[in-house]
């Protein structure tokens, strides 16, 4: 493989994986970190990729895999975005602030569920996919996709419970 | 309570959307009777809002561009595993480090300043320094390997280093030289995945110093990877097809066809750095007492330019055996990372070549071996204009007329190794007075140097759009580009040398070395003759870049 085919890789996914990366962590900067470094870990194995890869769930796995494992890395540091167009909470600030402060705990919590739970939770509820494409993408069977995010919904309920009130 | 119980499992179906009509009822009208429930209900279903409300995050232009820059910025400076670190904080901080532009341009450095080390020009009257005075000895000694009456063979093995837990570059590579049909030496870039473990290319030469023939053949395992030999006739290249096939190409020697002066220039450990360093020993940093791996005695040389802090980013071990004072190991080091270690195994006089002079033999071997490449032409010297603007993915410029006080310009074309495939340009002029000029325009510096030059300031705008940076660290920067160009002007950097970065209407920052004092008005002029290379071809001026 050549190197113009690794930039077209970045120019035809980069923007996907930097979306994926900012909806889990909801933190730009750390999103950037998780662009460079899915790209880079691709970069440093490129010649043995043997061009079979299907690279839009591939990325979707290793972006979802790669921010959970910097969320579980990192101090909690998520403030008012950045360079990113948030929803808006509306016009009541307490709620703005809860929203926030769920926001963050959010992204916590996530970082400290089992890995299977998480994925589907992030591809179903953050990225929106149905059960068909989380099974593809995680190359599972789609009651395998429901059980993993009731337990996943179940487990961040409870963790959560505290901001959730 | 069993139907409390029953009604509270319904609760993630129902926010999920999972529940048929009727189930949706049942537990809706239980939840408006259950407090517990109802609190439960409104729990999930606002987790399920926050989630969603990540959906609306999406990045915008400027933080994908920054992100794909601090993506090729890394790819560029070898900063390949950085981030997902135990440690945020320090992480970050080891991040901001890596990301100083000056700390990229030292290790771009290392790949620029090897332009300059592998000069072809022939070695010349110099001055040695008594730092230089075994290091000179040595490649002399490696010259007379290849004395005598009988067939030499020799062989080095090049250890790839395992590329460890956080992998300074993707890659490592060596300059490796193979012979012209025209007797001139073409420069090869050999490269090196760097791979778990570690691995291990081996370099087969044969060389008969009466008739001048020579073959050399590398190989990882039987995998050959490259060749390169002259039967007298014709010059033969072996190269690997994309698909794993070894193919040899015959080339019939051109008219007046000269071998190298030596072929110490393109065999053995020596090749392509002995005429620069005895051109410039101001490479080489120190020289210690040591031992080789296999116990003897010897003296390290360490060869590099360190940064503006002191600090050698990346540079070459070279340990001469004490005994016969011949170099037997060569290493490269690159942030603190043993990279390669370059060994020689053996030297012995046979009677005929292990792999003929010809290299057919070898033709159709079947070659798999994703780790290795070798990549032509890693520098081409002495290019025209029109070369230049077909090659360059960016905006080149060059010299409308040439400067009064330098003679001919020359363009010299070399892999830039530090972006994606990019070609990085050296135009040289050599001048009577010593002030020799060097102006450099590659896809790294374009990068990298706009955040450099903001530590200086803008001492002239000129009238074609063009502002020029001074100030910062610009001595250090002279340094490297003048280095860079050694195979043109031949001469080391001066102390009184100075440097500049032109930042061009295009946005480019070509970057300009003056081995010595200039005038401004001089400066101006030379900044007011730049133009576009491709306005430049269409004027249907005479090459004047180039002759």
């Amino acid at each position: 493989m050549s190197d113009i085919r690794f930039e077209k890789l970045v120019n035809d996914h980069g923007r996907d994986v930097l979306n994926v990366a900012l909806r889990v962590l909801g933190d730009p900067d750390t999103a950037k970190d998780v662009y460079q470094e899915v790209f880079l870990a691709i970069w440093r194995r490129w010649h043995s990729y043997d061009g079979t890869v299907n690279w839009g769930p591939y990325l979707y796995r290793v972006t979802v895999r790669k921010a959970l494992e910097l969320a579980r890395a990192r101090r909690p540091v998520a403030e008012a975005p950045e360079g990113c167009e948030p929803e808006s909470p509306g016009s009541d600030p307490d709620a703005a602030l809860r929203l926030q402060d769920l926001q963050k705990k959010l992204t916590e919590s996530l970082a400290k569920l089992p890995k299977r739970q998480a994925d589907v939770f992030v591809l179903s509820r953050i990225e929106g996919l149905d059960h068909s494409a989380i099974a593809e993408t995680l190359c599972c069977s789609q009651n395998s996709v429901r059980v993993l995010l009731h337990r996943a919904v179940k487990h961040l309920a409870r963790e959560l419970s505290e901001y959730l009130r | 309570m069993a139907n409390h119980e029953h009604m509270k499992d319904q609760l993630v179906s129902l926010v999920l959307g999972e529940l048929t009509e009727q189930q949706r009822s049942e537990v809706t009208a239980h939840t408006a009777e259950c407090d517990q429930c109802r609190a439960e209900l409104k729990q999930l279903e606002r987790l399920l809002q926050s989630a969603g409300g990540r959906k609306g995050l999406s990045a915008d232009e400027s933080l994908l561009q920054s992100a794909r820059n601090g993506l090729l910025a890394a790819v560029n400076s070898g900063e390949s595993r950085i981030i997902a670190r135990p440690d945020f904080r320090r992480a970050f901080e080891w991040r901001r480090i890596m990301l100083s532009p000056i700390t990229k341009i030292a290790v771009a450095a290392v790949i620029a300043v090897a332009a300059g080390l592998l000069g072809i020009s022939k070695l010349g009257d110099h001055k040695q320094s008594p730092r230089w005075a075994l290091l000179a000895k040595a490649c002399a000694g490696e010259e007379a390997l290849f004395a005598g009456t009988e067939i030499i063979h020799i062989q080095n093995e090049i250890v790839v280093e395992p590329a460890g837990a956080e992998p300074s570059l993707p890659y490592a590579w060596l300059p490796m030289m193979s012979v012209k049909p025209d007797g001139s030496l073409r420069f090869n870039q050999l490269k090196m995945n760097l791979a778990p473990e570690s691995y291990v290319v081996t370099d087969h030469s044969w060389y008969d110093p009466v008739t001048g023939r020579f073959t050399r053949v590398l190989k990882t395992g039987d995998a050959v990877v490259f060749g390169n030999s002259y039967d007298g006739r014709f010059i033969y290249d072996a190269n690997v097809t994309p698909d794993g096939v070894t193919q040899v190409s015959k080339q019939a020697l051109a008219t007046g066809f000269k071998p190298p002066q030596s072929p110490a220039e393109y065999l053995g450990l020596a090749a392509g750095l002995t005429t620069a360093l005895a051109k410039d020993d101001s490479m080489v940093q120190k020289v210690e007492e040591g031992t080789l791996a296999d116990g003897e005695p010897a003296h390290i040389y360490t060869v590099g330019m360190p940064d503006p802090n002191g600090q050698l980013q990346g540079y070459f071990l070279f340990k001469v055996r004490d005994k016969d004072k011949t170099i037997a190991e060569k290493e490269f080091v690159l942030l603190g990372r043993t990279l390669l270690v370059i060994r020689r195994v053996l030297t012995e006089r046979v009677e005929a070549p292990g792999v003929s002079w010809n290299l057919a033999e070898i033709e159709g071997t079947a070659t798999i071996d994703q780790k290795v490449s070798v990549t032509a032409d890693m520098i081409v010297q002495n290019v025209s204009v029109r070369h230049m603007v077909d090659r360059a993915k960016f905006e080149t410029y060059v010299f409308s007329t040439k400067p009064a006080w330098t003679g001919a310009i020359e363009i010299t074309d070399c892999i830039d190794p530090a972006s994606m495939g990019g070609r990085m340009f050296i135009m040289t002029a050599r001048a009577e007075d010593g002030r020799h000029l060097v102006l450099v325009q590659s896809p790294t510096y374009n990068m990298m140097l706009g955040q450099v030059v903001r530590a200086g300031h803008v001492v002239y705008t000129s009238p074609n759009g063009f502002k020029v940076w001074g100030g910062g660290p610009q001595k250090w920067f002279a340094q490297i580009l003048l280095q860079s160009a050694q195979a043109s002007i031949k001469d080391p950097p001066s102390e009184d040398r100075i440097g500049y970065v032109f930042e061009s209407p295009a946005g480019t920052f070509p970057a300009l070395a003056i081995n010595g004092p200039v005038s401004d008005e001089e400066l101006h002029k030379l900044v007011d003759s730049l133009m576009p290379a491709k306005d430049y071809l269409k004027a249907g001026e005479t090459d004047s870049n180039k002759k």
